[in-house]
């Protein structure tokens, strides 16, 4: 996993049910990383199948209420909540399903470490076809809200993320000592 | 109360181009085309009361692993 070069854009990449991440990396990914809107980090695949195989982009975003009355917005934390946006996430269709949480696990990671020098409370994203929603839940993310809304927002918390990985650390260097 | 998500750019790329027919500024245009595409729903969420308290609710929880992330790291730690 890297970040996008220059040349990325114009790889071959089949989504038939992301369009507008195809679009994204096709037009507009180069631009928003000048202009430091975004960060897109690609995933390129083995000799012998397609170049590019996924790739998704990170940015900065906050959560917010617009409409908190005002001795109930005194009684919550913040008003506003730092947090990193998964703003695009595909892989080609020629690959395994499972890359997609590859991909997300990616993501988290290098979240959970930008998060440890700025504030950031977690992570959320916009499921953009409700088959998503569960893919998304299925890991971890966690939906705010009742509504239907046509893209719910899903969020992670980092202090969850944070006590996911440290949990895995310990099973790993468990793992490596009994083996030892 | 429904959850609102307010498009923090919402001006698609329809609109963009009307803005250049009326003499819109080139780099006012190139903050808008990158600005835009970011994210299709924007970079900010704006919930109702009672979703950004439930929302607040989830960032007060103890600290807890997540089962579905767990697994994920778990099942790459036994592939290496």
């Amino acid at each position: 996993m890297r970040l996008l070069e220059k040349g990325d854009e114009d790889l071959p990449f089949v989504c038939s049910r992301g369009a507008a991440q195809v679009e994204y990396l096709r037009v507009h990914a180069a631009a928003a990383h000048a202009a430091d809107m975004s960060r897109t980090y690609v995933l390129l695949g083995p000799p012998g199948g397609p170049e590019l195989i996924g790739f998704y982009a990170i940015c900065m975003g906050r959560i917010t209420s617009t409409d908190l009355p005002e001795n109930k917005g005194k009684k919550l934390t913040q008003t506003a909540a730092p947090a990193a946006l998964l703003a695009q996430l595909a892989r080609d269709d020629r690959t395994d399903k499972g890359l997609g949480a590859t991909l997300v696990l990616d993501a988290l990671e290098r979240i959970a470490g930008l998060a440890d020098q700025i504030g950031c409370c977690g992570t959320f994203l916009h499921a953009q076809v409700p088959r998503l929603v569960d893919f998304y839940q299925d890991i971890g993310f966690r939906r705010i809200g009742k509504s239907d809304a046509a893209h719910p927002l899903l969020w992670m918390s980092m202090k969850d993320i944070r006590a996911t990985f440290a949990q895995e650390a310990l099973d790993a260097a468990s793992e490596d000592l009994s083996t030892a | 109360m429904a959850t609102a998500i307010q498009f923090a750019y919402p001006m698609p790329n329809r609109q963009l181009t009307n803005a250049g027919r009326a003499g819109g500024s080139a780099s006012y245009m190139r903050l808008v085309a990158t600005t835009v595409e970011c994210a299709p729903n924007g970079c900010e969420v704006v919930l109702g009361s009672s979703d950004y308290a439930e929302f607040q609710q989830l960032l007060q929880e103890p600290p807890q692993v997540i089962p579905g992330l767990a697994a994920l790291l778990r099942q790459r730690r036994q592939h290496r």
